[in-house]
């Protein structure tokens, strides 16, 4: 078991590696836009007229990947109450309660997406130099983080059962990631 | 039923389920319970509640601000306050209230300035013979100026959740941000003047020696200039803002041969991951947020409220006392987004105006991060100072009082917040 939680890891954490670099070059990206926008409308009155649109989409890709991301590290906001002073066993069943749920919520999600993808696919990008489906920044950003979440959910589901049925606690429930990026 | 979906989330965030879970979850679980909403019509909102250029001066003002802090910028803001305030009594508790002013011009999210100036801070007072506790507390304390001088992350919400203008909200912050630390500069100087903090006071730096320090900072003082200037003369709007003080940074990073690429790499890492678990609750609370809206949530309040008093002064005294204690336990941003759209409308039928407003709400949620029994920004300092959470209580207590009769003095003189918008934008 050690060694598949090894192996699983270390695959969640190599695809967590593409996605903060997709995650980086989309917030550069949007630097590199607003700076250029900046100078194009001060230096020659020529601004980039779709700047608005653009940024808007950026930040919702970069929100959602950046949310998977959070959950690798384990950096989501988290309002730390008594969990932690329950006996190890306790404490373990609670957070595999909650993990389930937490996956519950991402099924849910899923699940009505898809048919909300298909009526978002109608309209399209209004100022993009390629018009494009909107559903491309609304819908499928946020299928794919929560798809992106799934696996790095079951796995924590899958430690935090270890430790109610009396795992060493050492290597469990550690950030996919590390502790900070 | 709605006090269902109340306990739900309460029951949720008390597991210790991340707050953007929690909300969804409680939404949907609603749903499934009561049957009355198709879930379809609220997941819906969730991504298109994104769609906002005004918030995506989020992600790059957390980016301007980590890239001052991988610049070694901290440090030499750090310098510069102790220059000029640190031969005072209460010498370096004064400095890092000076400090989280100063770098408050650059950074808009509280936590990110506790653990990136703070650490500079506590490490500093700490060789300095100051207490870890009371190191730790200050800075918690004083890096909640941070979101009320501009730039903001809370305000940028709030203005989109109230439709306010993000220039009027940064220029309204100036002033109670500035008094804020001054209040809490008089606490520091009555705590070291009645012997309740070990305060060793810094030698009175000579006039060579606040000039030197003045020209290693300046650099970085010019971003806060260049941020109101950018302001005051609609040159860029915030969003447009935030870039430029970004790439700033970059520049001055290199420039001073304190920024290499491996601290980049660091900064935008820390800037995704920020922004993901920041901005992801204002989605997350779009499900939640509807199902209050289609319940008729906010006109019930409203008639609540009005139905106790009509005067507004009553009405902005049970909206604070409300916020204190929601803000002891509930996240910050939650708040905003749960809170906003049922108060404005309140606020606005009793003439209190939604910029003076946007700041008592920001200045009340603030307070509320550093309050137990879950304030964020005490668990950020027992982490960054390593010190015990009841330790750190105890020394963050004195400070209490003079938030509280600065939250006070804010709520009921609006003019604080309001003469310098209505100065400059004529409004």
């Amino acid at each position: 078991m050690t060694r598949f939680r090894s192996l699983v890891r270390l695959v969640l954490r190599r695809i967590g590696q593409v996605e903060m670099v997709v995650a980086a070059m989309i917030l550069m990206g949007i630097v590199a836009m607003i700076v250029a926008q900046v100078l194009l409308n001060a230096g020659l009155g020529n601004p980039i007229t779709w700047e608005l649109e653009a940024g808007a989409y950026g930040l919702v890709w970069l929100t959602f990947l950046g949310a998977s991301i959070g959950l690798k590290y384990m950096r989501h906001v988290t309002i730390a109450s008594f969990v932690g002073k329950l006996p190890i066993r306790l404490g373990s069943a609670v957070r595999a309660v909650t993990f389930a749920l937490m996956l519950w919520t991402l099924y849910v999600l899923i699940r009505e997406l898809s048919p909300i993808m298909e009526i978002e696919a109608r309209s399209m990008t209004v100022a993009l130099p390629i018009e494009l489906p909107r559903s491309y920044f609304f819908s499928v950003p946020l299928m794919i983080s929560c798809a992106l979440m799934v696996p790095t959910l079951l796995l924590y589901l899958l430690e935090a059962l270890l430790g109610v049925f009396g795992a060493k606690q050492d290597d469990l429930l550690k950030p996919i990631m590390g502790s900070r990026p | 039923m709605i006090w269902l979906l109340l306990v739900i989330l309460g029951v949720l965030v008390l597991f210790e389920m991340p707050v953007a879970f929690a909300l969804p979850a409680s939404a949907l679980l609603y749903l499934l319970i009561t049957d009355s909403v198709p879930p379809m019509l609220v997941v819906q909102r969730m991504a298109s509640g994104l769609e906002s250029y005004v918030l995506l001066a989020i992600p790059l003002f957390i980016l301007a601000g980590n890239l001052f802090n991988s610049a070694g910028i901290a440090a030499r803001i750090f310098d510069f306050a102790v220059a000029c305030v640190g031969h005072i009594r209460g010498s370096l508790g004064h400095v890092n209230i000076m400090a989280s002013v100063i770098f408050s011009g650059m950074s808009g999210v509280a936590q990110a300035d506790a653990a990136g100036l703070g650490a500079v801070e506590v490490r500093e007072m700490k060789r300095h013979g100051f207490s870890p506790e009371f190191s730790a507390a200050i800075t918690a304390v004083s890096s909640i100026i941070g979101p009320i001088i501009p730039p903001s992350g809370i305000m940028i919400i709030y203005a989109v959740l109230a439709d306010v203008s993000v220039p009027d909200l940064f220029l309204a912050g100036i002033v109670p941000g500035v008094l804020m630390s001054l209040f809490l500069m008089v606490a520091v100087y009555w705590l070291a003047k009645t012997g309740r903090i070990v305060a060793p006071v810094v030698p009175r730096k000579t006039r060579k020696e606040v000039s030197v320090s003045l020209w290693r900072a300046l650099p970085a003082l010019f971003a806060p200039v260049f941020l109101i200037a950018g302001i005051l003369t609609g040159y860029a709007t915030p969003t447009q803002l935030g870039a430029l003080i970004a790439v700033y940074a970059i520049f001055l990073g290199f420039a001073t041969r304190d920024l290499n690429f491996k601290f980049l790499w660091g900064s935008i890492k820390d800037t995704v991951v920020t922004c993901g678990v920041l901005v992801i609750i204002i989605a997350a609370a779009t499900p939640f947020s509807a199902i209050l809206a289609l319940e008729g949530v906010p006109q019930q309040l409203a008639g609540f409220l009005l139905s106790i008093s009509d005067n507004p002064l009553v009405v902005l005294l049970i909206i604070n006392i409300a916020l204190l204690i929601f803000g002891t336990v509930m996240d910050t941003t939650a708040i905003l987004l749960v809170a906003v759209p049922v108060l404005v409308p309140v606020m606005r039928t009793l003439g209190i105006d939604p910029v003076h407003f946007g700041i008592v709400m920001v200045i009340n949620l603030l307070i509320g991060t550093l309050t137990p029994p879950f304030g964020i920004l005490l668990f950020v300092m027992t982490e960054v100072a390593k010190v015990r959470y009841r330790a750190l209580l105890r020394q963050v207590a004195p400070f209490y009082l003079p938030l509280f009769v600065f939250l006070i003095v804010v709520t009921y003189w609006p003019a604080l917040s309001l003469t310098l918008p209505d100065y400059v934008f004529g409004r």
